[in-house]
């Protein structure tokens, strides 16, 4: 997987496409905007489109730990005050 | 001992703690420098990190207002969830770069990358603008929330005005002596108040699959529109909704200057990754807790008194449900003076840094400066306490507002930070073209256009503009350029 590495190895998210697509999707996936409108089964005792919501947050959640820890490096850490822009 | 005296004897408790840790943090030879006051030295851990955000990013409007949206709207209120995870996901866009060079270049306000980022005092300028107007009428609705708060919850015991005076007057102590430290400690305690006053409810109220499942087919039977698939009108405010809240609530600058206050970047990597669960922890459990009111509490009834409403109801029940109604009804208090102290802060920094220090007091020292945002934080209370003390002002009425102000502002983050072709007019023109759309659409009277929120359209028609000018830049710069050389090249 490509990995861009600039600034002595700091490295951050946003430069990836394919992360901001998978929020694109998880958030998408969080508002049943794709249900058609009407009444609701039950699923654990709530709406089933409450727990398809809920579960694509926790899905949303996850995945920012794991784009955290996994694409955000940054060689800690310049003193305070240090000029290396 | 009835539920307004309990609660009374743990809020007063509770403020001898700030006041006390207040005293705690600070610094015995005083506080000098502007970065040491405002952002506690740059020296925040994981621990005070996630709490200080925990408790500045959920206000009392969270623990308050959120049951009262899932009692008026229903299920649909899931969405709490999402937009409240949105921010970190914002996040993501601008803080890893904006931490690197904030610590490097010694940021205090969110001026300040503004200011380095574009190089125009006159972007900077109206961009601090936007954030005070922005924040002052966010500080605002802290205080009259104080007021009500005390005065609800003491049965009337405690005068709205006393309310307001009281909570501003501690406030105003602890963070005059002892700064971001003290604000930021003080935020661990409240943060710590949420956790266990929300952990209590989950336990003490959530029901079992089966009987939430009782409750979900009561509340269908009655009011079907609460349980049934939302149509698309709901779904299309429900995406706006995130936008508008992701992007405008990452670049409140209380928010900001928590990234610039991190100890490092390890330290805010650990934070918002914490930070992005909480929102199943908080506006997951209030609205849960709404959904149960629908059941629990008659229709048609005030959305904001149903908290209360219910917190008077199962306090009757048992010692423990009454116990932690006392500690809900103190962290409703802490929810919303943990949001208040912050956003002061910030407000004396952009104020005495960059309003004051950049035109009257240029040239001045930080300790003048410091001291300087010091008296202008009372000061600054003063006005809001005057202001407060009649809600009915038309500044009350901006504060619905105030997010999608917030929200113009954005793109001089996250494309200023993400962006780097980005130029300085493109930034100017797309913030203008912005407010003065938001500012139409509020104007002929549409706050929304197909369910969608007039700032997430003048967000759109701002993104839009930075992007069209600076390509339209580009291309200029590229034409001259080869109009240059081929004027150079040699004729035949």
């Amino acid at each position: 997987m490509r990995r861009t590495t600039e600034d002595g190895g700091f490295v951050e998210p946003r430069s990836r496409p394919w992360i901001w697509l998978v929020y694109v999707l998880l958030f998408g996936a969080s508002v049943p905007w794709y249900l058609p409108a009407g009444p609701a089964r039950l699923w654990f005792g709530l709406p089933h489109w409450v727990v398809i919501s809920l579960v694509a947050s926790l899905g949303v959640a996850v995945f920012t730990a794991f784009v955290i820890a996994r694409y955000w490096s940054a060689p800690d850490d310049e003193t305070y005050g240090d000029d290396g822009h | 001992m009835s539920l307004a005296l309990g609660a009374a004897y743990g809020v007063g408790l509770y403020l001898l703690v700030l006041i006390a840790l207040g005293y705690a943090t600070r610094r015995p030879g005083g506080q000098s420098g502007l970065g040491d006051f405002y952002l506690a030295g740059r020296d925040l851990g994981v621990f005070v990190l996630v709490l200080t955000l925990y408790a500045t990013q959920y206000s009392g409007n969270t623990l308050l207002g959120y049951p009262g949206e899932a009692f008026q709207i229903g299920y649909a209120w899931v969405m709490s969830v999402g937009f409240m995870m949105a921010i970190v996901v914002v996040y993501l866009t601008f803080a890893p770069r904006l931490q690197r060079i904030a610590r490097r270049r010694a940021f205090v306000t969110p001026g300040d990358w503004i200011a380095f980022r574009f190089d125009s005092p006159r972007l900077t300028l109206a961009a601090n603008a936007l954030l005070v107007v922005a924040i002052a009428n966010y500080l605002l609705a802290q205080l009259v929330a104080m007021g009500h708060v005390t005065e609800g919850l003491s049965g009337g015991a405690v005068p709205y005005w006393a309310g307001v005076v009281l909570l501003t007057l501690v406030i105003g102590i602890y963070e005059t002596i002892g700064g971001m430290r003290a604000v930021a400690w003080t935020d661990c305690v409240q943060g710590i108040m949420l956790l266990a006053g929300l952990t209590g409810l989950l336990l003490a109220v959530v029901p079992s699959p089966t009987d939430l499942g009782a409750v979900t087919a009561a509340i269908a039977a009655e009011a079907p529109e609460k349980v049934a698939v939302p149509p698309w009108s709901v779904t299309r405010n429900w995406l706006s909704t995130i936008l508008l809240i992701g992007f405008s609530a990452a670049v409140y600058p209380h928010a900001i200057q928590r990234i610039y206050a991190a100890r490092n970047a390890a330290t805010l990597k650990r934070a918002l990754r914490v930070m992005v669960f909480l929102p199943l922890v908080t506006t997951g459990v209030m609205f849960l807790v709404g959904v149960l009111a629908i059941a629990e509490l008659p229709a048609g009834g005030d959305p904001d008194q149903v908290m209360p409403l219910l917190l008077t109801a199962w306090s009757g029940r048992s010692l423990a449900l009454y116990c932690l109604a006392v500690v809900v009804i103190t962290a409703v208090v802490a929810a919303i003076m943990s949001t208040a102290d912050s956003v002061l802060l910030s407000l004396s920094s952009i104020l005495a840094k960059d309003l004051l220090g950049q035109t009257l007091l240029r040239g001045a020292s930080e300790a003048q400066l410091t001291r300087v945002g010091k008296r202008l934080s009372w000061l600054v209370v003063a006005v809001l306490v005057v202001l407060a003390l009649a809600p009915r002002t038309t500044l009350w009425g901006l504060t619905e507002i105030r997010m999608e102000i917030l929200a113009q502002v954005a793109p001089l983050f996250v494309l200023g930070v993400a962006w780097r072709r980005l130029t300085t007019a493109a930034a100017i023109t797309g913030l203008a073209v912005g407010c003065a759309t938001y500012a139409g659409l509020l104007l002929a009277g549409y706050p929304e256009v197909w369910n969608i929120h007039a700032g997430v359209i003048a967000l759109g028609v701002n993104v839009g503009c930075c992007v069209a000018l600076t390509r339209l830049q580009a291309a200029a710069c590229a034409k001259l350029r080869w109009s240059n050389s081929a004027a150079r090249e040699p004729r035949i």
